[in-house]
């Protein structure tokens, strides 16, 4: 959260994204794999029917908008222009994988062996929903904590961070995309 | 086996109410934006009539438009936006029934960079004024307006300069709206379509703010949530520490207490990690 609310403070300031984005990424990344556990846990190798399964959840997730879209309802876009996004898209793939370990890799665990597997997703899904809201508002927190229910519902249905990171990546990416 | 099923049944479960939220949050906040984990560096404004020290690199602000289908005589959702590069300055959000007709409805946003209508007496024009029209037929009549059933939401973009108002021209006058701003962006709530504009009207108590390049409000409420969810959850262990049977074994593997042994505190008991 303080990371999130650190590159919010950084964009507003006026700074190009990339580099507090990148911050926000490594920082989420190095501080789980720190423990022991997390570490363990993204050795095992994902079953490809996993990372699979998150595609197929990214792609579902675009829908909606896909849908929106060709219905003549607009959603705000980046303001970056389109010709930035294949020098945007690594650094969206290390947003989605830093954010995936630290809350399904690291708090999600966690939580399920304090409450249990329900409680585990929706208090992840809360943590991800708020670490969204400096960047895109308080208006985009229903949105954020649907899809951050549906990546922890994931996590526990195939037990894979990575197969989060893909739905997470696919997601992001794919809204770049959309006609 | 049966806990398994439960578990199953529990996840999927919440996966439905996850994929009923996403669809029922992409519905009623239209206007709220994807993830993409873009850049949000907003494009400079783009004036009609830029400040001195911007001229050279001002670019002139774009109109727009769109149509919204009708459904058993009543406009389906939609929106309109100006076709600014780098992101619209002007976003009108027209809910389901907006508009009772049988026709589709033909949606412009015309920034009017020449043909304004003259501000109110002590108010300087802050930004852009937009036109907004709706019509059905091949254009628009500004006399006979189509009349909007529920109001119209507008995302209006406001420049880097201090105004302390915005309002909505229709019928010969300027009239005071609905607003909040949120960073640069201004909602406004549209009863009657028409020109929009934001003022600096040195007649109000109110004195002009210019945008805020920081959103100390969102800031401070994401810590609040997040300082919530960790006395709620904080609340949660403690409690489930309280009730604990001393005995018990925490952890596979550890050895239960002795029913006979010496009572044990809770330094004794073993640290959750």
């Amino acid at each position: 959260m303080a990371l999130s609310l650190a590159r919010a403070t950084a964009i507003r300031a006026g700074a190009l994204d990339i580099l507090p984005a990148a911050g926000f990424a490594l920082a989420l990344l190095a501080g789980p794999l720190l423990a022991p556990a997390v570490r363990a846990r993204l050795r095992q190798s994902p079953r490809p029917s996993s990372l699979g399964l998150g595609a197929v959840l990214g792609v579902a997730l675009l829908v909606p908008g896909a849908w929106m879209r060709l219905h003549g309802v607009a959603a705000p876009q980046s303001y970056l222009p389109g010709g930035f996004a294949l020098t945007w898209m690594p650094l969206v793939a290390l947003i989605a994988a830093g954010e995936e370990v630290a809350l399904r890799g690291w708090i999600q665990p966690l939580a399920r062996q304090s409450f249990g597997p329900a409680v585990a997703v929706l208090v992840t899904a809360l943590l991800f929903a708020a670490i969204h809201a400096p960047i895109y508002g308080w208006i985009a927190l229903p949105l954020d904590l649907g899809v951050g229910i549906l990546f922890g519902c994931l996590r526990e249905y195939t037990g894979s961070v990575a197969a989060c990171a893909v739905a997470h990546f696919v997601v992001d990416a794919g809204h770049w995309w959309l006609p | 086996m049966a806990a398994l099923t439960r578990g199953r049944v529990e996840t999927g479960l919440i996966a439905a109410a996850g994929f009923a939220l996403v669809i029922g949050a992409r519905i009623a906040t239209p206007q709220a934006p994807p993830m993409f984990e873009g850049a949000f560096i907003p494009a400079p404004y783009k004036y009609c009539s830029p400040p001195s020290n911007l001229a050279s690199s001002n670019v002139q602000p774009s109109s727009g438009k769109a149509d919204l289908q009708v459904l058993n005589g009543a406009s389906k959702l939609g929106t309109a936006e100006t076709a600014d590069p780098g992101g619209a300055q002007v976003v009108a959000f027209f809910a389901q029934g907006v508009f009772k007709t049988d026709q589709t409805v033909h949606l412009t946003i015309t920034p009017r960079c020449h043909d304004a209508p003259d501000p109110p007496p002590h108010s300087t024009l802050v930004g852009n004024d937009y036109l907004i029209e709706a019509y059905t037929g091949s254009s628009p009549d500004p006399a006979n307006p189509l009349p909007l059933q529920t109001p119209a939401q507008v995302l209006l973009r406001a420049p880097p300069i201090p105004y302390n108002t915005a309002r909505e021209y229709y019928a010969g006058a300027w009239h005071e709206t609905t607003f909040g701003a949120q960073t640069d962006i201004v909602n406004l709530t549209l009863d009657r379509l028409g020109d929009i504009a934001l003022f600096d009207d040195t007649s109000l108590k109110t004195p002009p703010k210019a945008p805020p390049s920081f959103n100390y409000t969102a800031i401070f409420e994401a810590v609040l949530t997040i300082v919530a969810i960790l006395i709620v959850a904080a609340g949660i262990i403690a409690q489930r520490r309280r009730t604990r049977p001393a005995g018990r074994p925490t952890r596979p593997g550890q050895r239960a207490a002795r029913p006979d042994g010496p009572k044990r505190t809770r330094k004794d008991l073993p640290r959750r990690r």
